[in-house]
Parts: C-alpha cells; structure tokens; sequence
C-alpha cells in the first residue's frame, strides 16, 4: 500500500486544482449578480491557499506557511473592499444584477 | 484495514465533501444558504489541514475566514436586503463549450500531478525547518538533515514567529497598513452624510432633481 501522507498529498493537490477550476468557471460562467463573483473569488483564493500549505507541510518548508498568512490578509482586505463597492453599486442602481444590458453610465 | 487506510478515508470523505459544497454554492436560490454551504467549504478546509499536521492553520482559516470573512458577507446580504439569487443557466454554446473545457482541462494536469508523486529526483531534497514532529524518522534524522538551524524541536506557532517576525518583519508591519487601508476604503466609499430635517442639500444636483434615487 502506498504510505498514506504520499496519498493525502496527492489528492489534496488534485483537490486544490479542482475547487480552483471549478470556481474560475463559475466566476466566469456568472450572470446573475456581484455576490457570487465575490464568493467565486474568496474560494479560488481559498484554494491556492490550500495548496501552499499542502506543498509547505509536505516538504517540511516554512516559507509556505508565512505566505499563507499574507494570502489570508489580502483575502481579508479584498473582500471587505469588494463587498464595499457592491453596496454601492446597490445604492447607484437599487439591485444587484449584472446582465449585458448593465452599464456603469446608466443613472 | 490498518490506521493508515481510516486516515485517508476520512481525509478523501472531507475533500469529496469539500469539493460538493463548493459546486452547491453557485445552484442555491437563497443567497444566506449560498454563504452557509461556503462556511462548510471554509471548515472542511480546516478539518483537512488538520488531517496534515497544520493546526495552527486550521485555527486559522477558522478564526479569519469563517469568522471574519464569512460575517462580513452575511452582514452585507443583511444590509442590502438580498432576497433572491437566480439560478445560472446555459444560455448560449459558448458557455456550455466553456463549462465542459474548464472540467476537462483539469485531466492532464491531474495525471502530472499523480506522475510526480513516482518521480524519484537525482538530488535530495534538503529539509529546512521542521514543521510539526509528526514521523519518528524524521525526529531522529533531522540533525544530520539540517544546515543551520537552531531551533528543531520547538512547537509549531514558535517556529512561525521566529521567522515571521524577524526576518519578514516588514511585511507583517505592510500588511498592517495594507488591511488598515482596506479599512478605511471601505469606510469611505458606504459613508453616506445625511442633511438635518429642513436643510436642503448643497449640491445643485439634488436641489433641482425629481427623485432622490436614480436607478
């Protein structure tokens, strides 16, 4: 039997990889509003994340764990900015949607 | 059925679960449902850095991402009353060409990664620190592994703050800076300044318009 750490290793990358895709494709795939975009983003950076820890752990480096820290800050910063501008956008146009007829020169 | 097979089990149980919750995120119609099948994404990503030895991560990931990050959203979609996400749909070829590629780009990529883990490299890998002391043999042969390193038995957190804190002093003090930014942009751009009853707005704009919102 392959030893087991080889294995979680394995399919945590595999995972990382497809959690990442997967929202990437919903990020772009998005017609409806700005919050899903928004919940898009916070997972495709939770998935890098991951994955830098999984690499850091693996090799015994501590250099992926410090960067992991800072990539939590910027997932921090972001979101509270992103978040921000939708209330924002709500206020300008009184919902959320964003289709093909939106523009920000309306209003 | 050794330790080891349940240890991979309940590890692939939480990524399977992982990867579910994410795909439900974006076919839920109530958007606080939305954020609570992300909160899950959130702990099931701690319950398998903890499958990797990374408690300190997990806790992590626990304290900021579902307890700052996650509330922030749910104080939002409060605030700004969303009552109904739509569904996605496919509406045109494009986009169903562009789903089905994104799925099946990952398969090359994921036979690279199975290839590498068989991959036998010609020069040894050279530990640098150690992370937690997980395996009796990487106890017993770190000294002979590391360079120069003094510190090779201590917890995990003080290792973290070792490095952190002396040698990427700067960068915690910019990211500091970077969040208290964050902080005050975010501040400045909902702040709203209401006029005292009876007091007309200064801004020609307003003094002239019908509405008082536009949409």
């Amino acid at each position: 039997m392959i030893y087991s750490d080889t294995l979680i290793f394995i399919n945590q990358i595999a995972v990382n990889l497809f959690l990442f895709i997967l929202s990437f494709g919903a990020l772009v795939l998005n017609r409806n509003n700005i919050l899903i975009s928004l919940l898009a983003f916070e997972l495709m950076l939770l998935s890098a994340n991951l994955n830098f820890l999984t690499f850091s752990y693996s090799f015994y480096d501590v250099y992926g764990k410090i960067f992991s820290i800072f990539i939590l800050t910027v997932a921090a910063s972001e979101s509270a900015i992103g978040l921000a501008l939708l209330i924002v956008f709500y206020r300008l146009f009184g919902t959320i949607e964003i289709t093909n007829k939106t523009t920000l020169l309306k209003g | 059925m050794t330790i080891q097979f349940f240890e991979v089990a309940v590890y692939a149980a939480f990524a399977v679960l992982l990867l579910v919750f994410a795909g439900s995120i974006f076919f839920q119609e109530n958007p606080v449902y939305a954020i609570f099948y992300l909160i899950l994404c959130f702990c099931c990503s701690a319950f398998i850095l903890f499958c990797q030895a990374a408690h300190l991560f997990a806790i992590f990931f626990i304290l900021i991402y579902v307890g700052a990050i996650a509330v922030l959203f749910l104080f939002v979609v409060m605030m700004v009353n969303i009552k109904k996400v739509s569904i996605p749909s496919f509406q045109s070829d494009l986009q169903v060409a562009l789903a089905v590629s994104s799925f099946t780009a990952s398969l090359p990529l994921l036979l690279y990664v199975a290839w590498s883990a068989y991959y036998i490299p010609s020069v040894a890998p050279v530990y640098t620190f150690a992370c937690a002391q997980k395996h009796a043999i990487i106890r017993t042969l770190l000294p002979y592994l590391k360079e120069n390193s003094i510190f090779d038995d201590l917890p995990e957190a003080v290792y973290i703050g070792q490095t952190l804190f002396n040698d990427y002093g700067m960068l915690v003090y910019l990211a500091g800076c970077m969040l208290f930014l964050a902080l005050v942009v975010s501040i400045y751009l909902t702040i709203e300044f209401k006029t005292k009853f009876g007091e007309a707005s200064k801004e020609a704009s307003k003094q002239i318009a019908r509405k008082k919102n536009y949409n």
